[in-house]
């Protein structure tokens, strides 16, 4: 019997062919073996935007109320593998300068061939202290490889008050080269 | 229609995807594996080239230091008055500098660096 040809069987086939070619270019992303000295202190830096009372926008609320963005350095310590620390300054609904402290814990990680984050889930902790606000936060992020250096991580959280937290950032890190 | 786009445009990320090795060889040939090869050592060298490119390393490179390491290394031997070089080691990476200016670009221009050791040898 034959099949209908329905918007939706439409859909699904491009959905097929969408998931074909991910699947191809995770296969033939380029894989080069060589010898090289890398540092064993991790650097990264990262640009977030946080979205912290999500369920807001569900409500009505204008999607600029409680929407941050941070800037953040992370380090890890050799001694500290695989923890690694996060700091930066943050701007609470764009105006409201905040100091930012923290973690980078990958649950699971892998590396390219530069050494660099390519795939990556994340459990970051932090803590959030403004003139006028804190908060603390944690979230869960999945990286998604865009560059040689990193990616875009998309996340979810709670902060304090158990309101739930959305992010998207563009994060990048690395064991860097040693000449 | 669509159908056939969507094909075509599968065809033409694998051949692109597929054409994503990274190689490495000398413009003058002269890169090979000779084991037999005997000769003094006079000293070892570590060298260092840059490379910029838009996207990625390996799509749109403007400089490309892994093509022509005879450029790398023949300097190098020279300065030894060498014959020939053993031991090579090749890596690939970023350093601090290149890490930072491929942030700042959003990755849309990078650079990275390539360094080549190896130990001279001469063998009169």
């Amino acid at each position: 019997m034959a099949m209908r040809r329905t918007p939706l069987y439409g859909f699904m086939a491009k959905r097929k062919v969408l998931g074909c070619v991910l699947v191809l270019f995770l296969c033939f992303l380029p894989k080069i073996g060589f010898a090289a000295r890398y540092s064993d202190h991790y650097i990264g830096l990262s640009t977030t935007l946080i979205k912290t009372d999500t369920l807001g926008l569900f409500q009505g609320e204008p999607i600029l109320q409680d929407l941050s963005l941070d800037f953040e350095a992370t380090y890890g310590p050799p001694f500290m593998k695989p923890f690694r620390f996060r700091a930066g300054v943050g701007f609470y609904e764009f105006t409201k300068i905040c100091l930012i402290a923290g973690m980078e814990i990958p649950i699971f990680e892998e590396l390219n061939d530069y050494q660099a984050k390519r795939w990556g889930v994340y459990l970051i902790p932090e803590v959030e202290i403004g003139f006028s606000r804190w908060d603390l936060a944690l979230r869960c992020e999945v990286l998604i490889p865009l560059n040689a250096i990193g990616g875009l991580q998309i996340g979810f959280g709670i902060n304090k008050n158990l309101h739930l937290l959305f992010s998207l950032s563009y994060s990048t890190g690395l064991y860097p080269l040693v000449k | 229609m669509k159908k056939l786009i969507l094909v075509l445009s599968l065809a033409v990320v694998v051949l692109l995807m597929s054409s994503c090795t990274y190689f490495f060889y000398s413009q003058d040939g002269n890169l090979g594996y000779y084991p037999g090869a005997t000769g003094i050592p006079v000293g070892s060298f570590s060298a260092t080239r840059e490379q910029w490119y838009v996207l990625s390393p390996l799509w749109f490179p403007f400089t490309e230091p892994n093509k022509r390491l005879d450029e790398v290394i023949v300097p190098e031997m020279v300065k030894y008055s060498g014959s020939f070089v053993k031991d090579l080691k090749i890596g690939y990476g970023y350093t601090f500098i290149d890490y930072l200016i491929t942030y700042v670009t959003g990755g849309l221009l990078g650079r990275n660096t390539l360094t080549v050791e190896g130990q001279v040898f001469r063998n009169f």
